[in-house]
């Protein structure tokens, strides 16, 4: 199978991928979002479970394929200051300071880039600076923070104290309008973009909260009939194609975007199992499906200590399903390295693709 | 019922989640320990050595004094044969002594109806935990199941106010007199009576219960406390079980196994010392197990499942030691990764029914096997 | 405004047919009828389905949530406390009762998940098709070890429960009939899947392995030939015995206590008129489960049943959970309720074996009696409750109550729940001791609710409530 997605002018190379399910330590637990720091570290928010075990922050160095390391964690399971209940939406300002939501407490924590709990901020309800399951993060320019307010179907501005600054949207279909929003992200000129998840678009506002366009509508991906459901809500898997082509521009419970610094624009499908690609006018380019054809550094290391898994992925007659995404909630891009990183949610991992700039049209007769 | 007092008590310390074998009773001489451990290895300066071959890790320094004492017995490689590596069934085989199909009855449901074939006693058997576990289930066989306080223990337990739940389980009580030939709803009755009655007789535990010995703050030690109140009452239970975990280490190990076993040997610890202390321990010995062992060589941050484990079993009448050997740690002896087993779990089943409870093992058990003589 | 008797038939149907409703809810379906709430349980898709990507929202555990609980009991308990369609919903249970597969050894509710939605999709449908679609699960495969059934070595295991447990009941066939059953299913069985080590587990799916089936000559239940399995489950629906065998597991789920299965070759049915009805209308449909559902609600032997059948742990704790409301999405805790069941005897997704769960005064031991009515009473002791909340405002808007008032309401409220003489004395005579509770200032509104919940904790604690 290809590595290499090509399309439009536009080349994506599967790079690798971080993680293994572990609910402590070297992997992730149902990962939600994540958010790039100063440093080039990476923070990445995990749900846990209902064993009370999971929930936390992770802060990861990145580098090469296989330089990951687990700096910290922190936002794990429990009551108080710095503890996690429903741990989702996360981001990094110019200090390097982390704002974590917390669905469930419906409270934004602040700490520090190690980890230590500075503060936090926010209370249930649905009034001016009330949250109602906060979701997706995002800081701006002035280290404002951006909040989807998702319960009350709004974003609102917060300052790094959380003093309430404005609010824009409400409950509906139209314009500007929102169904349960999930994550968020901002491009360059601090245009807004926001997953709205039951309306199945996205949202482009404008800084101030206006309504500039929208992409996508819903739709689910056509599945062949001899398809193999990796679960019982898909993805689907198949050696022949489905009998239809695929329609562009179909999103079935968008979670989140990123846009890169050409402006493309980059949305987790996440109940079709892809990540979206489309250019700043919000025309379709291709999609991603996940290709982890290579086992992770510390995935590697659990097969390496259970001989009986080894034996049991040589007999495996179709490894496809591991390789695709399940569920991908969460995508970014970064800048730095042309990297586009996928919360590879159900799948306990991060997929990393790049962005190729140099690439060459291939030769045919290598 | 002071009579009863003195007949030989099981407690049963479940260890949920499958216990790391080889960081609990450490072969830390052995360099293919070294070998496979290479992130969740312990330390040899934070080792309490028994001898020059093993040791415990320094958070289980309250166990390590009763093994100075004499009175721990190591089980070394217990299992069985073609152990499944997954925690419910093998849960399962230890519960129901079944390892080729799916079993109905458990084992200790098994000596409670031998103990009280007529349900003379509703608390021959008290669990401390929310849900009757399976090695004591048997249909029709009576156990006390304590899911929260003992202090709380009863029917509709919201009902607080003291003259206000007096009068309703006095009400309760008379709603549920027998009717007469009425099939199910006089079985309703009686059962509802002797749950009744189980809550009633329980109840007088905490009130008689004096002590000074002070539990550590966790939920291992208050069931532990739990047990000793009853026992300490002498209403004529033999058979108590209480668990704690998940010891399901499979990733960041070390800190997760440190406070599991900190809290189960200082809770441990402060038991033993309240049965000592009341004159009370003579005619009690604590069998503690896991589902199984885990994988030898680590995955860079815990241990997965695994085959063969230890199994431990202390008290004042047991005969300190080590029993059994342990499984050989080279790779062309290990099974899929795994420590072979190379004693089976049912064969210290057996010699704590013929030899402790008195009872014969073979139709507990399911078969005849080896009994380690770690008993006085 | 519907009348009592009315209310109270409608309780009895939701109670059966569903996990009870609310009494707004009764009121409403009171209002629109009996027979059309029947037809509307039994076309489910007039009302939407549950949304299982509001439940991956909020707690993406619970799609894949392996081996371990509580995971896979919180899927399936936000199913049975969230759905519109509760019929759907209950035959899905209906047929985990009957195909009793267990984690004990299946050791992976993604899998067990997995065939409860079978259940929930063609519970209604067509018997014949469901069990070809159990013979081909190969979490049932697995269970019963159909993967070790080889045209060289056959094992029994999935032959002999199909006959005696899952179509026909001992004593319909021979054992040379399970043994050729047997035969025929060799090379059934399931690809290798992908271990669940580093990133969580994968599904199995059915395999079909020709060079692995014993394609020789079959005689089984007097048909002979090159019998294949598909073959076998086509023989079984011809024998009446398996019409009714599945008709008597539909009488013992929603009509009244049957004994337990092993005992039917045994001892006769409780009803046998009604068991030929059921029987009759299941062969002449070809096998199609709603048609018998239709007869057996709308007939007068289910009418009459009311509180014949000792409830469930399931149906207490998701009756209770649906009465008392504020569960539509898996808040933190839900892990715990849903192992509530587990508690009282009835581990979901769990069942002690192959033989499913005992039912009817088999459920009741001691401690399993104090769960159910703990649990019970400490719902409706929450007064934070949406539901328990609502019941109190309708009490409210009676006025002052006098003491039998309060137990009439109560009773009324709860169910209606008929008990015994005996019974509404003790409750009686405990409302006197509170008096007369009036609601015309704050302290008394709040001491009247206080002694309305220890009403109804006191009244889930009867022997009465225990049935339905």
């Amino acid at each position: 199978m290809p590595l290499t997605t090509v399309s439009n002018g536009r080349t994506y190379d599967w790079s690798y991928a971080i993680g293994r399910a572990a609910a402590t330590g070297t992997g992730f637990n149902y990962p939600q979002t994540m958010c790039l720091g100063n440093d080039g570290d990476i923070f990445v928010a995990n749900r846990g479970n209902e064993n009370n075990f999971g929930q936390r922050v992770n802060r990861l160095k990145l580098g090469a394929p296989g330089d990951e390391e687990l700096l910290a964690e922190f936002f794990t399971w429990g009551e108080g200051d710095g503890k996690s209940q429903w741990p989702f939406g996360v981001a990094v300002d110019s200090l390097n300071n982390v704002y974590v939501s917390d669905e469930w407490t419906n409270a934004i924590s602040v700490f520090h880039g190690n980890g230590t709990f500075i503060r936090k901020w926010g209370r249930a309800g649905s009034g001016d600076g009330e949250l109602l399951r906060p979701a997706g993060l995002a800081c701006d320019k002035d280290d404002n923070v951006i909040v989807v307010d998702s319960g009350n179907n709004r974003l609102q501005v917060f300052t790094g104290e959380g003093k309430f600054l404005a609010k824009y949207g409400k409950a509906g279909s139209g314009d500007g309008e929102f169904n349960q929003p999930w994550g968020i992200t901002l491009d360059t000129a601090g245009n807004i973009y926001v997953a709205d998840w039951k309306n199945h678009r996205i949202q482009k506002l404008s800084s101030d909260g206006t309504f500039l366009m929208k992409i996508g509508e819903y739709g689910t991906v056509p599945v062949a009939s001899d398809a193999f459901a990796v679960t019982y809500l898909g993805p689907h898997v198949s050696t022949t194609p489905p009998a239809e082509y695929p329609k562009a521009g179909l999103l079935n419970h968008p979670t989140d975007v990123a846009v890169d610094s050409d402006g493309d624009i980059y949305i987790a499908d996440w109940g079709n199992h892809r990540i979206s690609i489309f250019d700043a006018r919000g025309r379709p380019l291709t999609n991603l499906m996940g290709d982890a054809q290579v086992m992770s550094k510390w995935g590697q290391q659990s097969i390496d200590a259970n001989p009986d898994m080894m034996k049991a992925l040589r007999r495996v007659r179709n490894l496809e399903p591991q390789w695709r995404f399940c569920f991908p909630t969460a995508v970014d891009f970064n800048p730095k390295t042309d990297e586009i990183i996928i919360a590879d949610s159900q799948r306990n991992r991060l997929q990393i693709y790049r962005k190729v700039r140099d690439y060459v049209d291939f030769q045919a007769n290598l | 019922m002071a009579t009863a007092q003195k007949d030989p008590v099981l407690v049963v310390l479940q260890l949920t989640g499958g216990n790391d074998y080889l960081n609990t009773v450490i072969p830390y001489n052995n360099p293919l320990y070294q070998d496979n451990r290479k992130a969740v290895g312990i330390p040899e300066g934070q080792i309490l050595a028994f001898d020059n071959e093993y040791g415990f890790p320094s958070y289980l320094a309250p166990l390590k004094k009763i093994w100075d004492e004499n009175k721990l017995a190591i089980m070394h490689g217990v299992g069985y044969l073609d152990s499944p590596r997954s925690h419910f069934r093998s849960m399962d085989i230890w519960h129901t002594c079944e390892a080729d199909k799916v079993g109905t009855e458990g084992w200790l449901g098994r000596v409670i109806r031998e103990f009280d074939p007529k349900k003379e006693n509703v608390v021959t058997a008290v669990s401390f935990g929310p849900c009757l576990f399976r090695a004591l289930a048997v249909p029709g066989v009576p156990v006390a199941c304590v899911a929260g306080s003992l202090e709380r223990y009863g029917f509709l337990p919201n009902i607080q106010e003291p003259t206000q739940r007096q009068q309703v389980l006095e009400r309760f009580s008379r709603m549920y007199q027998p009717i007469e030939g009425s099939g199910v709803m006089e079985y309703l009755g009686t059962t509802g009576l002797d749950s009744l009655k189980g809550a009633d007789i329980l109840k007088v535990a905490p009130a008689r219960y004096k002590s000074d010995v002070k539990y550590p703050n966790t939920s291992i030690a208050s069931k532990l406390r739990g047990i000793a109140q009853v026992h300490l009452a002498g209403l004529g239970s033999r058979i108590f079980y209480c668990d704690h975990g998940s010891f399901d280490s499979h990733a960041g190990q070390n800190p997760l196994h440190a406070k599991l076993w900190t809290d189960v040997s200082e809770g441990l610890d402060a038991f033993m010392t309240d049965l000592r202390q009341h004159d009370a321990a003579e005619n009690v010995i604590v069998l503690m197990f896991s589902e199984f062992g885990r994988r030898v060589r680590d995955n860079g941050s815990g241990t997965d499942h695994g085959a063969a484990g230890a199994t431990f079993v202390l008290g004042d009448r047991v005969k300190g030691g080590h029993y059994g050997e342990y499984p050989s740690l080279a790779a062309e002896r290990l099974v899929q990764g795994d420590l072979n087993p190379s004693m089976d779990f049912r064969g210290i089943y057996s010699t704590i029914l013929d030899k402790w409870l008195k009872i014969d093992p073979v139709a507990i058990v399911n078969g005849t096997y080896e009994q380690p003589a770690f008993l006085h | 405004m519907a009348n009592h008797d009315n209310i109270a038939l409608m309780a009895h149907l939701m109670r059966r047919a569903g996990f009870g409703a609310s009494r707004d809810e009764l009121e409403a379906r009171a209002a629109k009828g009996y027979e059309a709430t029947v037809e509307e349980l039994l076309n489910p898709e007039s009302q939407p389905p549950v949304d299982p990507y509001e439940l991956l929202r909020y707690q993406p555990a619970a799609l894949l949530p392996g081996g371990q609980p509580p995971m896979g009991n919180v899927n399936y308990m936000y199913y049975l406390v969230t759905t519109k369609r509760p019929l759907e919903e209950k035959m899905a249970l209906f047929w985990h009762h009957v195909f009793a597969t267990g984690n004990s050894k299946v050791d992976n509710y993604d899998q067990l998940l997995e065939q409860i939605e079978i259940f929930r999709n063609n519970g209604m449908g067509n018997y014949r098709d469901l069990l070809l679609k159990m013979a081909r699960n190969p979490t049932m495969i697995f269970w019963l070890d159909n993967n070790q059934n080889h045209g060289s070595a056959v094992n029994e295991n999935w032959g002999r429960e199909l006959l005696e447990l899952f179509s026909l009941g001992a004593g319909n066939y021979t054992e040379t009939d399970v043994r050729e059953a047997s035969r025929a299913f060799t090379g059934w069985t399931f690809e290798t899947k992908i271990p669940r080590l580093p990133y969580g587990r994968f599904p199995w799916k059915f395999e079909y392995r020709p060079e692995d089936h014993d394609d020789g000559v079959k005689e089984f239940l007097g048909h002979r030939g090159h019998l294949n399995g598909e073959d076998i489950i086509d023989i079984v629906v011809q024998q009446p015995a398996c019409a009714r065998f599945i008709c008597r597991h539909l009488y013992n789920f929603f009509v009244a206590d049957e004994p337990q299965v092993p005992a039917w070759s045994l001892e006769p049915p409780r009803d046998p008129e009604a068991l030929d009805a059921m029987a009759k209308t299941l062969r002449e449909s070809n096998y199609e489960i709603r048609p018998v559902l239709r007869m057996l609600f709308n007939s007068d032997f289910f009418k009459n049943a009311r509180n014949k059948h000792l409830k469930s742990p399931a149906e207490v704790v998701v009756g209770t959970l649906r009465l008392v409301g504020g569960y539509d999405i898996p808040k933190p805790g839900y892990g715990e309720l849903s192992m509530q069941p587990s508690y009282m005897g009835q581990d979901l997704l769990n069942p002690p074996s192959v033989e499913g769960w005992h039912t009817g005064s088999e459920w009741i031991n001691s401690g399993s009696l104090m769960a159910r009515i703990n649990f019970v009473a400490e719902q409706l002791g929450n007064q934070s409750l949406p539901g328990v909340r609502a019941i109190i405002e309708r009490l409210k808007a009676k006025g002052t109550l006098a003491p039998d008032q309060l137990v009439s309401e109560c009773l009324d409220l709860l169910g209606p729940v008929e008990v015994r003489p005996e019974t509404r004395t003790e409750l009686t005579d405990q409302a006197k001791q509170w008096g007369q509770l009036s609601w015309d200032s704050n302290p008394n509104a709040q001491t009247a609710a206080k002694r309305a919940t220890e009403m109804m904790q006191l009244i889930v604690a009867t022997r009465e409530y225990q049935f339905a």
